[in-house]
């Protein structure tokens, strides 16, 4: 009957033991073994969920089809991360791993619920975790600089966040967001959304908020920023698609506004600063707050096509984005250096990485047949379709002035006849391989996904 | 009209905060403005539960998160500390552009 | 039935990329090229199979399966297989298949043989690809494929500066078109609701007539970018620094002609809309006189290949546009035939002779005879000297235009004809005359990269008498010979253009340095030479942006970090060393627009001044936004 609840469990006690066993064996290898297979038998139990077709609903958690497609995202994410992790650590592992699995439990707690406050533990749980995880480097200045700017920043929005939500407790009484639905939120409903908008404008770095994200994601270890890009910031979305197409459908001229206006400077500013990095981390980071416009674009249209091209664009940037930072953090290991420049000749000391890094950059600047063209697509389509014709062409400038940058990064692979010694280890060749795959299938519209994504995005409204 | 002084008294508390956080070049002061927000958040919850208990039992878990937050904090700011012989955040901008 | 199979023609070469660059250096320079050429050689042979059997039945095969589901939209993939695919799935395959063979030796000595050969092959999987697809989706994803690999192929080889720019030009202007024509496939779904040809084909005329013009221009752009029409053909020239064979499959397979291909497809759209047939046709045939007009005066060997490409091209388009779409496609299939083996015999010149400059050769006749013949064949069937394949052609152009009736356009089109046998001959003539005294290399080419030749010589010097069949069996007919009078005389002018080229290269009865005293002449010979100075002046324009963001790079370190000081913080002072703009050697409109985004860029990247406090007030700030956004929003 609690069957729908054993993933959570297990992502629950799975860093529980690790700290245990750390206690008494000091390794290396359990606590990066046991959070692996903890990830995939969490992976393979939704995945049994969904084939039995069960849902769940009771006390604050409600796992649907819309938690389980997220939820597995995160895990991606996680297991991206955790896949390569031994690689940089020195020492610490358990500590490592846990936060680790901590903050993945929060982020499916994040999304798995109807409920405001399961919500806010669930980001607070994900967020604390991440922060010691981002400052882990503990003798490196900048790791401890994005850390204290991520808590800082992190701190200020999710009060605010909160506060918005004491908002609505003040007009309803209630914190259910079917019950909240249902009610009509007074005059206090404007400052509540808007400081809603902000805690989740944080979370997933949207124009005025982002500031936080090319800092710490230069300064965290490089394979949590693979985990902020690809789950922390989907973990913001997640809660955007809960609470605004449901729960506050009667406002939604007001918020579809604010996320075409988000969207479009998103995406832009995002685009523009992206241009000029020298560093491949920041410019990564820039380019994936412009990824983070076009996924606004869909709760801009909130259509039901629109909210699917928001889940796909999720899940294309969590696999093209995730792989990319633990690509460049493999590379960046062997050759010392982040900085473009150095990744001349790439092309020929390490295909196989070169190649999934080129695809992984050509799917996040929407170039088909990869991941990122179809999901950009279908977004495109459905603001053309809602009559948001200007939204769709200032998404398909940018995405043609985003290829300037990550074609500046394949020319720096493949133009350039240089010997750079590499020896990259092989849990990144794994991760390359499985994001070529990935990225491709998803890209051609392997039907399950695609239909899951609609699924879930019916669910919402 | 008592519930609507709470609410005043709650967004002043906002306003302080914020305005700390803006100001404030010492990160434990910081830390202590965005405590005022959230306990702004908290007035909220805990005057306004006069139909159901919700209210209530949620300040008590924000209150549970924020003093998480700050030992994550204080850790932060005692490795910055340890690292740089200062915590002025207007001197913590390695990472820019 | 072998139509059902047709699916199977680019899998081997997708397999080959891959095996190619996944391997690397573990497989054997000389593997990686058997392993394309046999790939492409399955192609050809299933393509000519499927050919053959169009040719003889005339019927279609359409097959598809479920992709994937949108909303209430299905959306299906497949491929169609009817005379227009199967002709240019025919064409495709041929030419590369006989560009891979001379690539054998072509690139015999490079060292990263297996990736040229895995691009190789992959360019070709996407453009068969491109061909094969039944619906707008599908053709864009090949689309966008063939402009990748042309990317990557043009910048094969990374050690010249040029190449580097070269690719990335072509890249970016492509891509320009390739957004408009993306634009359009979408507005056409949410229209229509589908991507499939024939469902847009029946339910296209349901659209009001303003968005049919819409739609049919942007796809119409896409063509253009892919195409290198007026006013994007700046890429091509530059797209030259690559190897050979590669400027042979982009010039007669892969990359323009998806161009011409898109605009036969939509034929049946394009039937409906006057106005868009007469835009496409001026487009077509301003931009055939513009190229035939830029190759009078070229030094570079392939260059001036490039701007009759340009120009046939433009003879194509302008065919869709007078409607004789089975014209432009004969006209498509000839000039596949001579390109390629115009652009193969260039290389057997470029190696043997290890130069560019065509003023700097001759005498090329004496080293063999096979080549030599085979390239007259070329040249003559682009001149369109009957009765090779490229008069019968342009015959069939000429017959469509006289069908509207427009008077002006026949004059233009005979001008441009008139053009074509001049340049193709200075080119003739300067390197292969035996006029003139200048030492050959003593390199000499295998018969690896002859045998192509010969074979394309063969296919060129032939294919003219396939005209009616050809016109019988395409899908829309053509009625020949209603203009007699017309043709010949259209026939006496490209022949008084060849003896006009005759009497000045070849036979120096007529001294061309004199005719360029005169200044008129000079000027036209400038202008010519300079491409009009199109390039240049997207150059000067690009210019005009880079100084301005020069002075603005100024005005920025001065006001705008005042700005943000005065804004942001309490008295602080920020370092403002903003990054002196890279890349001074400007490349043109793709640097041009680059610059002044990257000035933008380096204003968006002052905002991230690094601290904190800027950054909570930057949240403060956005909080009262959204707010004052909810507010005015509010329904």
């Amino acid at each position: 009957m609690y069957f729908e609840l054993t993933p959570y469990l297990i992502m629950l006690i799975v860093p529980l033991t690790v700290v245990a066993i750390d206690l008494v064996i000091n390794s290396k290898r359990i606590p990066y073994l046991l959070t692996i297979i903890g990830i995939l038998i969490s992976i393979s139990l939704f995945l049994d969920i969904l084939l039995s077709g069960t849902s769940f609903n009771k006390y604050m958690i409600s796992v649907n089809k819309f938690s389980i497609y997220l939820s597995i995202i995160f895990l991606i994410g996680g297991i991206l991360t955790a896949t390569v992790s031994n690689e940089f650590l020195e020492s610490a592992h358990a500590e490592f791993y846990s936060l680790l699995s901590f903050s993945l439990l929060g982020m499916m707690l994040a999304v798995s619920t109807k409920n405001l406050i399961m919500i806010y533990i669930g980001m607070e749980l994900a967020s604390l975790s991440l922060i010691p995880l981002v400052s882990f480097f503990k003798k490196k200045e900048k790791s401890t600089e994005a850390a204290l700017k991520y808590l800082i920043l992190n701190g200020i929005s999710s009060a605010l966040f909160i506060y918005g939500i004491s908002l609505f407790y003040v007009s309803t009484s209630t914190t259910n967001l079917i019950q909240l639905s249902k009610i009509s939120l007074g005059p206090l409903s404007l400052p509540a959304l808007a400081f809603v908008v902000v805690g989740i404008g944080f979370k997933i770095s949207a124009v005025p908020f982002h500031f936080w994200a090319p800092d710490t994601f230069e300064g965290a270890p490089t394979p949590i920023t693979s985990f902020l890009s690809s789950s922390s910031k989907k973990m913001g979305f997640g809660v955007a698609l809960l609470i605004f197409p449901m729960a506050l459908a009667s406002y939604q001229a007001n918020w579809t506004t604010v996320f075409a206006i988000l969207a479009v400077g998103t995406m832009t500013l995002g685009n523009i600063a992206a241009i000029k990095q020298e560093n491949i981390k920041r410019m990564l980071a820039y380019s994936s707050i412009s990824q983070s416009g076009y996924i606004l674009i869909g709760l801009a249209v909130a259509t039901k096509i629109g909210l699917a091209g928001s889940l796909i664009q999720i899940l294309a940037h969590n696999l093209g984005s995730g792989a990319a930072f633990i690509l460049i953090g493999g590379i960046a290991l062997t050759i010392n250096t982040e900085l473009i420049e150095e990744f001349k000749g790439l092309g020929k000391s390490s295909p196989l990485i070169a190649l999934a890094l080129t695809i992984c950059l050509l799917s996040l600047g929407g170039i088909p047949p990869f991941a990122g063209f179809l999901s950009k697509f279908i977004l495109f389509l459905s603001a053309i379709e809602e009559n948001m014709l200007w939204l769709a062409v200032i998404g398909i400038i940018n995405s043609a002035i985003s290829i300037y940058y990550y074609a500046n990064v394949i020319k720096n692979m493949y133009f350039y006849d240089k010997q750079i010694k590499s020896e990259i280890s092989r849990p990144f060749k794994i991760i390359a391989v499985f994001a070529i795959l990935s990225l491709i299938a998803v890209g051609l519209g392997y039907d399950p996904i695609l239909e899951l994504a609609i699924e879930a995005a019916n669910t919402l409204t | 009209m008592i519930a609507f002084h709470f609410l005043i008294t709650s967004i002043g508390l906002v306003l302080i905060g914020l305005y700390g956080v803006i100001t404030l070049r010492h990160p434990i002061k910081i830390l202590m403005s965005i405590e005022l927000i959230l306990n702004a958040a908290n007035i909220n919850l805990v005057a306004f539960s006069t139909e159901n208990l919700i209210g209530q039992g949620f300040a008590s878990l924000v209150i549970a998160i924020s003093a998480a937050e700050v030992c994550v904090g204080l850790a932060i700011v005692y490795n910055l500390y340890r690292l740089k012989k200062d915590i002025d955040v207007m001197e913590v901008n390695a990472l820019k552009w | 039935m072998v139509m059902e199979y047709a699916w199977l023609i680019p899998v081997p070469l997708f397999i080959v990329f891959g095996i190619n660059i996944l391997l690397n250096k573990r497989l054997k320079n000389r593997t990686s090229g058997y392993l394309a050429t046999g790939a492409v050689a399955f192609s050809f042979i299933l393509s000519t199979l499927i050919f053959i059997s169009s040719l003889l039945t005339g019927s279609k095969f359409h097959g598809s399966v479920t992709w994937f589901q949108l909303g209430e939209h299905v959306i299906k993939a497949g491929y169609l297989i009817d005379p227009v695919s199967s002709l240019m799935l025919l064409v495709v395959s041929l030419v590369s298949f006989l560009v891979f063979i001379y690539s054998l030796e072509f690139m015999e000595d490079d060292r990263s043989k297996p990736r040229f050969f895995g691009e190789l092959a992959l360019f070709s999987g996407s453009m068969t690809g491109l061909v094969l697809a039944d619906n707008f989706l599908l053709m864009f994803i090949f689309w966008e494929l063939v402009g990748l690999c042309s990317y990557l192929l043009i910048g094969f080889w990374m050690e010249k500066s040029e190449a580097a720019s070269g690719s990335k030009k072509a890249f970016l202007i492509t891509r320009i078109g390739d957004i408009l024509m993306l634009s359009g496939i979408m507005l056409m779904f949410t229209q229509i609701g589908s991507f499939g040809f024939e469902e847009t084909f029946n339910s296209f005329g349901q659209l009001s007539g303003d968005l049919q013009t819409i739609t049919l221009l942007l796809l119409f752009g896409g063509a253009v970018g892919k195409s290198a029409q007026l006013p994007l053909q700046v890429w091509i020239p530059d797209a030259m620094v690559g190897p050979t064979p590669v400027s042979a499959l982009i010039h007669a397979a892969t990359m323009v002609k998806a161009g011409v291909y898109l605009l036969a497809r939509i034929s049946p759209l394009l039937s409906s809309s006057p106005l868009v047939t007469s835009i496409i046709a001026y487009f077509g045939i301003l931009t055939a006189l513009f190229g035939a007009y830029s190759a009078l005066t070229q030094k570079d060997i392939k260059e001036i290949l490039a701007y009759s490409t340009i120009s046939h091209i433009g003879f194509m388009v302008f065919a869709i546009g007078v409607m004789g779409y089975s014209a432009s496609l004969f006209h498509l299939f000839n000039h596949s035939a001579f390109k390629a083996l115009l652009f193969l015999a260039a290389g057997v010149v470029i190696t043997e002779t290890g130069k560019h400059d065509i003023t700097k050769m001759g005498n090329f006749w004496k080293r063999g005879k096979l080549v030599p013949i085979a390239t007259l064949i070329g040249c003559l069937s682009l001149a369109g000297i009957p009765p090779l394949g490229g008069w019968f052609s342009k015959e069939m152009i000429l017959t469509a235009t006289m069908q509207g009736g427009n008077y002006i356009l026949v004059s233009l089109f005979i001008l441009a004809s008139f053009l074509s046998p001049i340049y193709i001959f200075r080119w003739y003539s300067l390197i292969f005359s035996t006029n003139r005294r200048k030492k050959v290399g003593d390199k000499s080419s295998g018969y690896l990269m002859v045998l192509p030749i010969v074979a394309l010589a063969t296919i060129a010097g032939l294919a003219g008498l396939f005209n009616s069949s050809f016109n019988e069996w395409m899908p829309w007919s053509l009625h020949h010979g209603s203009h007699a009078i017309l043709a010949i005389g259209s026939t006496l002018v490209v022949l008084t253009g060849f003896t006009l080229a005759i009497l000045i290269y070849h036979l120096k009865l007529i001294d061309i340095n004199r005719i360029k005293e005169n200044t008129l002449f000079e000027i036209l010979h400038k202008f010519s030479f300079n491409a009009l100075y199109i390039d240049d002046s997207y150059t000067k324009l690009g210019f005009k942006a880079f100084s301005f963001s020069i002075l603005a790079s100024k005005f920025d370190d001065k006001y705008v970090d005042g700005v943000i000081n005065a804004f942001g913080a309490f008295g602080r002072k920020v370092s403002s060393k903003s990054k002196s703009f890279d890349d001074i050697g400007i490349d043109g409109v793709v640097n041009g627009v680059a610059d002044s985004i990257k000035f933008s860029s380096s204003l968006a990247r002052k905002i991230q001044t690094g601290l904190v406090r800027d950054y909570s007030l930057w949240i403060l700030i956005g909080t009262i936004t959204i707010l004052i956004i909810l507010k005015i929003s509010g329904g």
